[in-house]
């Protein structure tokens, strides 16, 4: 039997004639398939059956909920999945509703967002922007544990360039489910630089799914941190469709106590020259679990491809576990292809030198995690966003990872 | 030796030789020298005939034959010899198996017998020696994890195993310290000889210091714009590129 | 592409007419009916005389093995294989027992002439003892009697059976067990021949052990059942050679190789598999899907596994070690060459299950033409592996662009203080080094095999002398053709 469908179908049902747009056949393309269970290659390492049987109501819009802001820059704010209108002051269009088929997509919950969302920003860059974007993306947890599901698309023009700042968090304590999707596309020779801050609450599920593509020229830098969400994925589908795309994935996470943080990337080379870079590191602690799956696909004929991925891991504790699967796929001759992969502690040579020098083992650790993690926040200028991840980073420490 | 006529060359559709002559007699050593981004190394990489090095005019001749048809390795075989501004890393392929496999291709190419193990390895020994190369360098993968230095002895050696009639060597002065300069140089010297021609590609004028050229040739925006004696090198020494640039202008 | 990719393409795809193993040898065969059911099982265990126990294990395996549906996750395209459609025993008509070599028949020991392992010869040359399995049955083992003295068993299975059942019952099924997959199930339950060794306590087996499979008969699948244990503190390196004859019919060839290592026992186990790969448009060649597995059963034991794949039309095999036991060693060192048509999806699995159990992997990939070559494998760091240590790198090599390298690793760490560490890359034949080649004379295709030979020489270091010369040459071969 297909996993999560007959609620969802009942959850579907009692909010449809309420969705823009017609969504029948995104549903059926999602109770087809139904929740993807560890028997699909691409969710081995991550079960979603807890959460297929747990009920969520769809959540409502809330109209009063107070959302802290980062910064005072340009923002666009959702709360459970809908515009906030009187808190947005970047002007947007609103989504409204699938262009069958293609936004039901390869992923089952992709098409359930197709199916059940009730809106989302859609977000056109024409010129060049100076000053980032927030985005923030708030669910207010309740009784019901409530499922967000948003569908969102950032639109980059030939002569644009826009920094975004996707933030996702939770208002209050408490569960829900978070099912949403940014849509990016990239026009020839556009910059998108794109921020993903997810520090939902900690009872919180979260998927969110990310399809891209890339024109000729066209560059995309997407760096991702993750610290909340009792179970979280962030999918990636990037196609790197014009001569000379660039892509560039990175991604810190931080996670403990039985967390599990989920990050998995496809990437198809499909025009030649075109190029890709992911980086991930993570720590984990308690009983968590980390899941790095990246995938480089190069088509025939995308010649000068270079696709490079990188995953490592730190395990802090004696129950802590980390799955990873880097693919490579490669159907071109002329490329330049690898990936790495390493696992394992805190580098005891290291430790002890520290430790020699008078640092108290605790603090050393503490240097040594954020050392290994600052690749990764080396990229991002100082600001609100910087002083977040690094608040963050501090709390994963001070919990005892 | 070689002749060379009218020569124009370019690079992905980009002319980089404009009409170079060139004539070289046999046991002559002759010079040339530019400044950057004149032309110098695509004017080896056209002789030893790479890929990627379109000719648009002109033509090579070599000992009389056409040049420009044969391939990388008939040209070999034939005796021309290219030391590499930068030698390539083969990793997993002994220096040694190397070595004896081009050298026999050229003995057979010749019609010669190729050298059993302990003949080659006397051979090869006695000339590395020479060069102040030790038998450790010999043992690794070809130019893999070899410095610089290493990296262009390598090629004298190869140079002195393979007995080519015409050398290139394309910058073999660059990354040596002032003791090396002078083992390579003397590797060279020995190697002069009647029948053997020599095309020194260089930027400075260090290495004619002493591999002293019969002629030395000023190449810059893909043309010969001046040739000369080796007291030309010395003059490029002292006044630089722009005076002749200018002249040309 | 570039022109000199485009003309290796050409001299690789004319590897086809250069196989020089595809003779056929005339010998009259027995044969069991075409098909498969219990009674071929039951015919099998007969023709072999076999215990009851032994019949009850394959008819076992048998019926799961009906309950079962071929693996289709392997990035292989199969064409469907009809199990009924093919003979499941065939051995050539002999004599009833062997006393000596003479009795051999001569076609057959011609044959391995033919193949470069004069068996005869064997016994002049100190070194190998030769085990030849030819369809499915052994034919003769060499050098017996000497290794008898140091208490080395080395025999047909089937003979391992009568003489030492004891052993054979205890550790058969015992690393693979017969539910353990599609083709192992499926030899459970028909493999006629195969070796068996068995290494005592403290003995360090006096010579390289070797085994040649060939398969000779048309539409034969051959199904042999390889069983190496070696008891504390021994060690033995065995050496696996295979051809088969050029046919416009695909063959099957599912194996099942089990090792067994106790403490500080070492085994050594090294494949040259050129099976026959097909025509240059994909007719005909071997399906190779093997299952080859070693248990670290003892602490500080070590299993190394090396292998050169050069042959079948497809491969699929995954030689594992099982690190069970505290400081065990487990190695995989890989050449796989594609061409034509060929599929390979070959890697390892790596589980560690002891304390500071140690693994390294090292896999190179060469594909050309239109074939398709990936690395399948699985590191698994279990919660007992304190300390454990593996090191992973695939290295893949392209050679013109029809074709495909595939890279499919798991990573699987359930200690902290274990450390894995895995790289892998994907290029194509380097022209910059193809030039360097050729300017100092090396004809291009000289310089193809000089590349590739240096590409795989940290895997070609691994193998014993004679072989490493064998599988050298191999490589150069298949690549050889030439350029216009």
């Amino acid at each position: 039997m297909t996993l999560g469908v007959d609620t969802y179908r009942e959850a579907f049902e009692s909010i449809r004639a309420s969705l823009p747009g017609e969504r029948g056949a995104a549903f059926e393309a999602f109770a087809a398939r139904g929740f993807p269970t560890n028997r699909v290659e691409a969710w081995k390492y991550t079960s979603l059956r807890p959460l297929a049987r747990q009920r969520f109501a769809p959540a409502a819009p809330d109209r009063e909920a107070a959302v802290p802001l980062m910064g005072e820059g340009p923002r666009i704010v959702l709360v459970n999945g809908f515009l906030r209108e009187d808190l947005t002051t970047v002007p947007v269009e609103r989504w409204a509703g699938p262009r069958e088929p293609a936004d039901a997509g390869g992923e089952p919950l992709v098409a359930l967002n197709a199916a059940m969302a009730g809106d989302g920003y859609v977000l056109t860059v024409g010129d060049a922007r100076d000053e980032p974007i927030e985005i923030v993306h708030a669910t207010v947890p309740g009784p019901t544990g409530p499922v967000a599901q948003s569908r969102n698309r950032i639109l980059v023009g030939s002569g644009g360039a826009a920094h975004v700042i996707e933030r996702h968090i939770g208002l209050g304590a408490g569960a829900y489910f978070v099912n949403g999707v940014t849509e990016v596309e990239v026009a020839a020779g556009g910059r998108l630089r794109h921020t993903k801050l997810q520090d939902e609450g900690a009872d919180a599920h979260h998927l969110w799914f990310m399809p891209a593509r890339l024109d000729r020229d066209a560059s995309l830098e997407s760096t991702v941190f993750t610290f909340g969400a009792r179970l979280s994925r962030n999918q990636i589908e990037a196609d790197l469709e014009g001569e000379g795309a660039s892509l560039v994935l990175e991604g810190a996470y931080a996670v403990t106590g039985r967390q599990l943080a989920d990050h998995t990337s496809r990437i198809e080379h499909r025009a030649p020259a075109t190029t890709s870079r992911q980086t991930y590191k993570g720590a984990i602690g308690g009983q968590a679990r980390g899941v790095f799956q990246g995938h480089i696909v190069v088509s025939e004929g995308a010649q000068k491809a270079d696709g490079h991925q990188l995953n490592r891991a730190l395990l802090l504790s004696g129950r802590a576990e980390i799955d990873a699967k880097p693919v490579l796929e490669i159907y071109a001759d002329d490329v330049q292809c690898s990936h790495g992969a390493t696992a394992g502690d805190i580098d005891g040579d290291a430790l002890f030198y520290l430790r020699s020098r008078g640092i108290p083992a605790d603090a050393a650790r503490g240097l040594l995690v954020r050392a290994f993690l600052a690749e990764i926040l080396d990229g991002t200028p100082e600001g609100g966003l910087r002083s977040a991840v690094e608040k963050r980073i501090d709390g994963f420490l001070e919990a005892g990872a | 030796m070689l002749e060379i006529r009218d020569l124009h060359a370019s690079v992905e559709g980009q002319a980089i030789l404009n009409g170079v002559d060139l004539s070289v007699g046999a046991g002559e050593v002759h010079a040339v020298m530019g400044p950057n981004g004149s032309g110098k190394s695509t004017l080896s990489y056209v002789l030893s005939g790479r890929e990627g090095y379109a000719v648009d005019r002109g033509e090579v001749l070599y000992d009389g034959r056409d040049l420009l048809e044969m391939e990388p390795e008939e040209r070999a075989t034939a005796g021309l010899f290219l030391a590499f501004q930068y030698p390539v890393e083969i990793p997993g392929v002994g220096t040694m198996t190397f070595l004896r496999t081009a050298l026999n291709a050229v003995r057979r190419s010749r019609g010669g017998d190729e050298l059993d193990a302990m003949q080659f390895l006397r051979v090869v020994r006695q000339k590395a020696r020479a060069l102040g190369i030790g038998d450790d360098m010999l043992k690794r993968a070809l130019n893999v994890g070899f410095s610089g230095g290493e990296k262009k002895r390598n090629e004298m050696l190869q140079l002195a195993v393979l007995e080519p009639r015409l050398a290139i060597l394309d910058e073999t002065d660059s990354g040596l310290d002032i003791d090396a300069l002078k083992v390579v140089a003397e590797g060279v010297n020995a190697l002069r000889s009647p029948d053997r021609a020599m095309l020194i590609i260089t930027h400075y004028q260090r290495l004619l210091d002493h591999i002293v050229p019969d002629r030395v040739h000023v190449l810059a925006k893909g043309r010969i714009l001046r040739s000369g004696g080796s007291e030309l090198a010395h003059e490029l020494e002292e006044k630089g590129y722009a005076e002749i640039l200018s002249e040309a202008a | 592409m570039s022109r000199i990719a485009a003309e290796t393409v050409e001299q690789v795809r004319s590897l086809g007419d250069r196989y020089k193993y595809g003779f056929v040898t005339d010998i009259e065969s027995e044969q069991a009916p075409k098909g498969l059911n219990e009674d071929i099982v039951r015919f099998i265990s007969a023709m072999k005389d076999e215990p009851g126990w032994l019949l009850e294990w394959r008819l076992e395996a048998f019926r799961h093995w009906q309950t079962m549906t071929e693996p289709n996750w392997a990035k292989l395209g199969i064409p469907m294989i009809d199990y009924q459609d093919a003979y499941y025993y065939s051995a050539p008509k002999q004599k009833e027992a062997l006393n000596s070599l003479d009795e051999v028949d001569p076609e057959l020991l011609a044959t391995y002439d033919k193949l470069g392992i004069p068996l005869r010869e064997q016994e002049m040359l100190a070194g190998v003892a030769v085990d030849a399995v030819f369809d499915s049955v052994s034919v003769a083992t060499t050098f017996k009697a000497k290794l008898e003295e140091h208490g080395v068993i080395f025999c047909p299975i089937s003979e391992a059976v009568q003489k030492h059942p004891d052993l054979v019952r205890k550790y058969l099924g015992s690393v693979v067990p017969y539910t353990d997959n599609f083709f192992a199930t499926l030899n459970s339950a028909v493999f006629t021949d195969g070796s068996f060794v068995f290494i005592p306590k403290g003995v360090r087996c006096p010579m390289e052990l070797s085994t040649y499979f060939r398969i000779n008969a048309a539409n034969t699948g051959q199904f042999e059942r390889t069983l190496i244990i070696a008891e504390d503190s021994s060690y033995v390196s065995y050496l696996e050679g295979c051809t088969a004859p050029m046919r416009d019919e695909h063959q099957l060839h599912a194996a099942v190789v089990e090792l067994v290592a106790l403490d500080d026992a070492e085994i050594k186990y090294s494949t040259v598999q050129n099976w026959y790969p097909g025509d240059e448009n994909g007719v005909g060649g071997i399906f190779n899907f093997v299952t080859k597995r070693g248990a670290c059963i003892g602490a500080r034991s070590k299993i190394s596994w090396t292998q050169v794949e050069t042959g079948s039309a497809i491969t699929w095999k995954y030689p594992s070690c099982m690190l069970h036991g505290a400081d065990s060693v487990g190695e995989f060192y890989s050449i796989a060459i594609t061409n034509n048509y060929q599929q390979a999806d070959t890697g390892t699995k790596m589980v560690h299950m002891g304390a500071r159990s140690r693994s390294r992997v090292i896999s190179k990939g060469i594909s050309a033409g239109h074939a398709s070559n990936a690395y399948r494998g699985l590191v698994k760091m279990l919660p007992g592996a304190g300390k454990a240590r593996n090191y992973t790198q695939c290295d893949s090599l392209l050679i013109g662009s029809k074709c495909g390298a595939h890279t499919f690793p798991y990573i699987e760490s359930q200690n902290r203080s274990a450390r894995v560490e895995h790289e892998a890359t994907t290029s194509k034949i380097d022209d910059d080094q193809l030039f360097y080649c050729r300017q100092r004379g090396i004809g291009e295709e000289e310089a193809v095999a000089l590349i590739v030979n240096g590409f795989c020489r940290e895997v070609l270091q691994q193998l014993p002398m004679e072989f490493a010369v064998e599988a050298q040459k191999l490589v150069g071969i298949s690549l050889e053709g030439s350029v216009g």
